[in-house]
């Protein structure tokens, strides 16, 4: 409660800006506070608390806010949800909705799609994996 | 820890940026892949290949694809890329995506080379508990699964214009993504290798969030220039307003 403030009022303003970590030279006072904050919570408290602030019942509603305050009533783009299950064929060999290598996986894929015209072809598609 | 729909935000941004750069409709798939604890090795690759095979078979052909991703999330696409046990792609340059972007990567779940700073947020102590999570307890040891492979691995999993690997100066994973940076260019690949000054884990999303509006796309610039060099390599993008 009192080291983290008392170091960050420190580095900011207390030493020569050559002695403060490489991080506090570049950033302004409020990303190096957030940061030791991040830091704090990485090392001590368990991924289960983390995981509420990142997951989509908190997440979704605040980016939709910050698109209402900026003027979007809607999503600036087409955006979808992609939920498959994925199973073994059946006894008729038929598969459920991936091909027959993809079925070997025996997982289930959950992803969110985004484009800005859905009705066209795109010209370049990002797969991306999320962190944290 | 992390969702898809925390990085939204992000996603849509960089969606513009590349519109703005000069694509004509950029699309993006945000896996939601199935956190540690709940599910262990092997179940987030095969998600991440399942994801894969999504896109190569109902949106885009391998050359349009660029996969992307930060930290663990980076770690699941070395991962399978260069998968052994059931990876369509090996045998075949034009089943290959056209790019691998990993910022922050984990390369090394559990490793000397991962050394606390003064300046990240990350935590080695924690970041190998999380690795032993995602091994699956102790049943093994949770360096086996960090993506690694030889010379002949990397160079037939090698997208087509190779990767690029973008990380902070200053964070946890520094040492070890340069080692696993220079393993795969020594194997014959393709790689780049962008340092950011001052920066820490993830620093280009995390920037994002964190920064003013003057600041916060310049992370975002770099992949953009990242993505438009992969597709265009002799020509100029538009300047970004």
């Amino acid at each position: 409660m009192f080291k983290l403030p008392a170091d960050l009022l420190r580095d900011r303003f207390l030493i020569d800006r050559d002695l403060s970590s490489p991080f506090s030279q570049r950033v302004t006072f409020f990303e190096d506070l957030v940061i030791r904050c991040v830091k704090y919570a990485f090392a001590t408290l368990p991924a289960s608390i983390g995981r509420i602030f990142f997951s989509k019942g908190v997440s979704y509603p605040f980016y939709r806010w910050r698109l209402f305050r900026s003027g979007h009533l809607g999503f600036p783009c087409h955006i979808q949800e992609i939920h498959q299950a994925i199973h073994h064929s059946n006894s008729d060999g038929h598969l459920l909705i991936m091909t027959i290598q993809t079925t070997k996986l025996n997982v289930e894929l959950n992803g969110v799609l985004m484009v800005l015209n859905n009705k066209q072809k795109p010209d370049v598609v990002i797969y991306y994996c999320h962190g944290w | 820890m992390g969702s898809s729909y925390f990085y939204l935000e992000f996603l849509i941004a960089w969606m513009y940026r590349l519109r703005q750069a000069g694509f004509q409709n950029p699309l993006f798939f945000a896996l939601e892949y199935t956190l540690v604890p709940d599910a262990t090795w092997p179940t987030q690759i095969n998600q991440t290949t399942a994801g894969w095979v999504f896109l190569r078979e109902n949106v885009a052909e391998p050359a349009k694809i660029c996969v992307c991703g930060d930290s663990a999330g980076a770690t699941l696409i070395l991962s399978h890329l260069i998968r052994k046990d059931f990876n369509p792609n090996l045998d075949s340059e034009a089943n290959r995506p056209a790019k691998a972007i990993l910022i922050s990567p984990w390369t090394h779940l559990v490793s000397s080379l991962n050394k606390n700073t003064e300046s990240d947020y990350l935590c080695k102590e924690t970041l190998e508990i999380y690795a032993k999570q995602y091994a699956g307890g102790l049943q093994s040891d949770a360096n086996d699964l960090s993506p690694s492979g030889n010379d002949q691995l990397w160079k037939t999993s090698s997208p087509r214009q190779g990767f690029a690997f973008v990380y902070g100066a200053e964070e946890v994973f520094a040492p070890a993504i340069v080692a696993t940076a220079e393993r795969i260019r020594n194997a014959g690949c393709e790689v780049s290798l962008t340092s950011l000054k001052g920066g820490i884990h993830a620093w280009p999303v995390v920037k994002f969030f964190l920064a003013g509006s003057k600041n916060r796309l310049r992370g975002l610039d770099r992949l953009t220039d990242i993505v438009w060099e992969s597709f265009h390599p002799h020509t100029e993008r538009r300047p970004l307003p």
